[in-house]
């Protein structure tokens, strides 16, 4: 049940928001070769010389250019880890920056445990431990209690179904075990078809546990939202307020803002990358074309996407248009400027929305302030789905035990086809085998309550 | 006066499995050897079922024989009936179980003891063992004392006395000291064993009646033959042709349960006359009843003693109930209305150590010189007594010739799993070997115990150049022809296609490698050969081979890698020296926990229970640490000096 201090690790080593650059650092006996897989530059990884930086694409498995990268190849021992070492700086896009690491991944190095770089630099004589400790002093110090304590909660979700299924295959194993031991007789169809629907279910409930890795990525990664909706609707007024500060202008001319206009705030603990969009109109205005365009593009990269309607007017064609573009999408529509309409028009417009679009809006005034807690709570309903959702899902919240859920999937999947393809059942438990030990490196280290073991756990992977 | 009969090398108490491959090992490998026996007419006997082999021990009995050992041999000899388990489950798990002429196995290994050079038999109970302790309290053994007093000085003692300390036969409400199959018990050596401070556990087990074949309606019952192609159990014999003996299968019934049931106060295991722990896996008869209410049978298998006797074993029917109930529960049953009782079924309660005393080497950590090997380990069964038997030999031998200790890793070996769980996880009921308990099932089978293990046992001295150079000529044959397989192309043709199609199997329409044609489910290397013509005759040892080595080459892969993974953590050896008190952060359970087994690698640390892989982390820190220091010592005196 241990991980080996051989393989070549990677891992994303800064902060995963939208920013600048990211770097990803491998290290490891194949932190060359495994580089070399997905880097296209003027001489291959291996022939470039040590300590030097080198342009080049970032090429998928798939052949495909993923992004342009500048790679700092590390001869060890003179690194971080003694190791070798490769160090890619990519665009810092979460989707790019993710999408490279994946790849690196395929290509063939295993996702490093948290304080994995560090606890290498440890054993290779890099750093003593007082020097460990204090590095995890730094980072804890940026690290958020509470939003810890909510991740805790989460994963303790998380590993007891991850354990309900540990239990389930532990027991179909232990069936098939039963007959090569201690039956001389043949396994039977019923049996077989029993064992099968188990599994089948196991399968099913992990399939379930990796769809909420998305849901996941908003702890891990922040979300983007974006504010759209027809001029002079309130949308720079309503990023203002969730930012608190005047970032964006304020007029009531329509069309004011032009451009996306981007920043950071902190929802009720959720990590959020906003922006705010050009109203959306008919307009003869080619700058102002350009950024409705944007806009739409804007809306289409979004996690979620608030939707703002001036009380005073109805559903014209343009709102209509969009809401059915992005009618796949998280939307939530805000009705803003209460304090303009009475109560008895705030209700029937409700209504008539309702109707029309088939959302739930919520109802503010922006000026007044009124509702604008009402607004965070949904807010927050929409993006904690763990909270909102009665049966409390597990979610997936972290890309190694996603990666641990997703072998023990595939690998169940291969033990119901051996059963299918009547493959002996023998080697239909190295499949399970392998399935209990991947879930047990997830629920193996949830359970340790070790000090040192903390000191590298509770490292951000990559230092 | 104590009377000094002599000096050995290694002396051997007790001639059951463990001991006779211990006592042959050592003798083997040139040490002088004595073998002590309470009675010479019980050499390698088989009280418990007249069977050697079955899942997980038939791997053993051929990893026995190719490291060199002799149950293989001896078995293939006294061979009755062979039967290859397992066949539709996998190849991983198909295991040889034999039916055995118990009075021929005991006369032939009885034989190859007398024969062997080296070795003398002396027929004595031990009721002592001598140490030497030096002045940091740490004991050496010395030699044992006899029933007579007489002392015989060794530099090595290795304890293999079954189930046979202090052991106490229980029926019904009738209990008396005695060993097993109506011997006497070893009564006196457990105290000096206490004394020595070893600790002992004290453990139960149970054997069935056997009946008067005369007495048996075999027409009520179902035949249970052996198979049509007998695969011997030595990898020395090619293929056997005996005349096989049947066994047969009836069931238990209601009335026979309810017998039972009506009588379970006066069961010994159910009123507390037992104390000792028996295995779950080979329950008694009223244990299945009590604890399966809802199977309305039990099996029980009819199996010969010998061909040269009337005895038959009622496999199935072990109890400890008193005499008269166990012959009513017998009458009840299709078949055996009229059965006559030879012997009653018993249970036996019985002395044996903590195994966790014992390094994988099989020496006890406190007492050099001192091995102990089979049911005193804690362990059941022939088979698991005669691979320890074996090591213990082994290690014995190298040990005076101060060679590198002898042990097998849990991926080499059903041997090394076995060792490993007794000295590092420690035993709450007798052991029995199972394939589940192994890893790396699929690399250690029972076809390949040769190509694990045979190397090895050459290398030590056991294997003979003979049988070695068989061996090297069968290896190069598989290679070879895996080689050739993997080239071979089969074009399309009308006959391929029908051959094909006869088979299930979709046609082909380019040129197809062989290999992946054996890979389809529905095909395999030996079917196939129709389509093969280039295909040389090959052993049958050699096609099962390459059959399942090419069949399962995916599967086969998935697990090397797993092995490769484990061979990291069990190659970072720990210090013997080591003090876990001196480790700061490892929970106090985990560290009384390795401070007790002491392991000899970090593979091994995280296998004990109570470990967790912060603890590990921790010690390998800790390791780490220990092993920088007198570098940094080195340079610091390294400056001093300049």
């Amino acid at each position: 049940m241990f991980i080996s201090d051989r393989d070549t690790i990677a891992a994303i080593s800064t902060a995963v928001v939208n920013s600048g650059i990211s770097i990803i650092r491998i290290s490891g006996e194949d932190a060359f070769p495994i580089a070399d897989k997905v880097f296209k530059g003027k001489q291959s990884v291996m022939d470039m010389t040590s300590h030097t930086v080198n342009y080049g694409k970032f090429i998928s498995m798939d052949g495909e250019v993923i992004d342009e990268i500048l790679l700092l190849k590390l001869d060890g021992p003179k690194t971080y880890t003694r190791e070798n070492t490769v160090e890619i700086n990519c665009h810092g896009g979460v989707n790019v920056t993710n999408n490279v690491f994946h790849e690196i991944v395929k290509a063939g190095a295993r996702i490093a445990e948290p304080g994995e770089f560090t606890k290498r630099a440890f054993l290779n004589g890099r750093i003593d431990l007082s020097q460990a400790e204090a590095v995890m002093d730094l980072i804890n110090a940026q690290t958020d209690t509470a939003s810890k304590i909510a991740i805790a909660h989460l994963q303790g979700k998380f590993s007891s179904a991850v354990k309900e299924v540990t239990n389930r295959i532990v027991d179909v194993s232990a069936e098939i075990e039963y007959h090569i031991e201690f039956n001389d007789d043949d396994m039977d169809g019923p049996t077989m078809g029993r064992l099968v629907a188990s599994l089948t279910e196991c399968s099913n409930r992990l399939k379930k546990i990796l769809d909420t890795y998305d849901t996941g990525k908003i702890h891990r990664e922040g979300i983007n939202v974006v504010i759209a909706g027809r001029p002079n609707t309130g949308k720079s007024s309503l990023m203002n307020e969730v930012l608190g500060s005047d970032r964006a202008i304020v007029t009531d001319i329509p069309g004011t803002t032009r451009d996306i206009i981007q920043d950071y705030a902190n929802i009720n603990g959720i990590f959020v990358n906003i922006s705010d969009s050009a109203g959306i109109r008919e307009t003869g205005d080619v700058i102002e074309k350009i950024g409705i365009g944007k806009s739409y593009e804007a809306a289409k990269n979004a996690d979620l996407i608030l939707y703002m309607l001036d009380l005073q007017s109805d559903l014209n064609s343009e709102d209509i248009k969009f809401l059915e573009m992005f009618k796949d999408k998280n939307i939530l529509i805000i009705l803003n400027k209460t304090d303009l309409v009475s109560q008895e028009q705030t209700k029937q417009k409700v209504s008539a929305i309702r109707c029309e679009t088939r959302h739930d809006p919520v109802t503010l005034s922006l000026k007044s302030g009124q509702g604008i807690e009402g607004l965070y709570e949904r807010f927050k309903q929409m993006l904690h789905p763990g909270q909102a959702d009665p049966k409390n899902q597990a979610i997936v919240t972290n890309v190694r035990h996603k990666n641990s859920v997703q072998t023990a999937y595939q690998a169940v999947n291969e033990a119901i086809r051996g059963f299918k393809e009547e493959t002996p059942v023998d080697l239909i438990t190295i499949d399970l085998n392998i399935a209990v030990h991947q879930l047990g490196l997830i629920t193996g280290e949830t359970a340790s309550d070790d000090i040192i073991d903390r000191i590298f756990s509770s490292f951000c992977v990559g230092k | 006066m104590t009377y000094i009969a002599g000096e050995y090398d290694v002396i051997v108490i007790g001639a059951g499995h463990a001991g006779c491959e211990a006592a042959l090992a050592s003798a083997r490998m040139g040490c002088g050897t004595v073998v002590f026996v309470m009675n010479m007419d019980r050499i390698a006997n088989l009280p418990c079922n007249p069977s050697i082999g079955g899942t997980g021990k038939g791997h053993l009995v051929r990893e026995i024989d190719a490291l060199g050992g002799q149950m293989a041999i001896t078995a293939d000899k006294a061979l009755i009936q062979m039967k290859m388990l397992n066949t539709s489950k996998g190849p991983a798990v198909y295991s040889l179980r034999s039916q055995i002429d118990r009075g021929l196995y005991q006369k032939e290994m009885k034989l190859e003891l007398e024969k062997q050079e080296n070795l003398d038999i002396r027929q004595h109970e031990i009721v002592e063992i001598l140490f030497d302790t030096d002045e940091n309290q740490v004991k050496t053994v010395r030699g044992v004392v006899t029933n007579l007093g007489t002392v015989y000085y060794g530099k090595c003692v290795v304890i293999c006395t079954g189930t046979y300390l202090k052991s106490r036969i229980i029926i019904g409400d009738v209990v008396y000291d005695g060993g097993p199959d109506g011997e006497f018990p070893a009564a006196k050596l457990s105290n000096c064993l206490l004394k020595a401070g070893l600790t002992l556990l004290r453990f139960k087990t149970g054997t069935p009646p056997r009946v008067n074949k005369r007495s048996i309606d075999f027409t009520q019952m179902e035949e249970q033959p052996g198979d049509d192609r007998i695969r011997p159990f030595s990898f020395d014999h090619d293929e056997m042709e005996i005349e096989q003996v049947p066994c047969w299968l009836t069931h238990t019934n209601e009335n026979a349960h309810k017998i039972i049931r009506d009588n379970l106060h006066r069961s010994p295991l159910y009123s507390g006359v037992i104390e000792g722990k028996g295995p779950r896996y080979c329950p008694s008869i009223e244990d299945k009843v009590v604890k399966f209410p809802g199977r309305d049978r039990h099996h029980i298998f009819i199996e010969p003693m010998g061909k040269d006797t009337y005895e038959m074993y009622l496999a199935g029917l072990s109890s400890s109930l008193p005499e008269d109930v166990q012959i009513a529960v017998a009458k009840t049953v299709r078949g055996l209305e009229d059965v006559k009782f030879n012997r009653c079924g018993y249970a036996i309660e019985y002395d044996c150590f903590d195994p966790m005393q014992l390094k994988p080497t099989l020496e006890f950590k406190n007492v050099r010189g001192l091995f102990s090997a089979g049911q005193s380990n804690g362990s059941s069964g022939y088979e698991e007594a005669a691979a320890q038997g074996l090591v213990a030999g082994i290690n014995c031998a190298l040990k005076l010739q101060e060679r590198q200790p002898f042990t097998i890793d849990r991926s080499e070996g059903y041997i090394g799993v076995l060792i490993d769980d007794l000295v590092t996880k420690g035993v709450s009921e007798p052991y029995r070997m199972m394939t589940s308990r192994a890893e790396y099932r699929l690399v250690l089978r029972q076809d390949n115990a040769d190509m694990r293990l045979t190397e090895t046992g050459w290398k030590i001295g056991l294997v003979s150049d003979k049988k070695y150079n068989a061996f090297c000529k069968k290896k190069e044959l598989v290679e070879k022809e895996i080689a050739r397989v993997m080239k071979t192309v089969i074009p399309p043709s009308e006959v391929v296609n029908e051959f094909l199609a006869r088979h299930n199997s979709t046609p082909i329409i380019s040129g197809m490698k062989l290999d992946d044609l054996i890979k389809r489910p529905e095909l395999d290397y030996i079917m196939l050969k129709d389509l093969d013509p280039d295909r040389e005759t090959l052993p049958y040892a050699v096609q099962e081979q390459v059959s399942i080595s090419v069949k399962y080459e995916g599967y086969i892969k998935k697990q090397l890698i797993q092995v490769e993974q484990y061979k990291r953590l069990e190659n970072r050896k720990i210090p013997e020296s080591i003090d876990y008190k001196l480790i700061d952060g490892i929970r106090v359970e985990a560290r009384d926990a390795m401070a007790k087994v002491r392991p000899a690698s970090l593979g091994q640390a995280s296998r004990i229970s109570g470990v967790n892989p912060s603890d590990i982390t921790v010690l390998q820190i800790y390791l780490e640490q220990t092993r920088r220091r007198p570098k940094v010592e080195e340079k610091q005196n390294d400056q001093e000096a300049e």
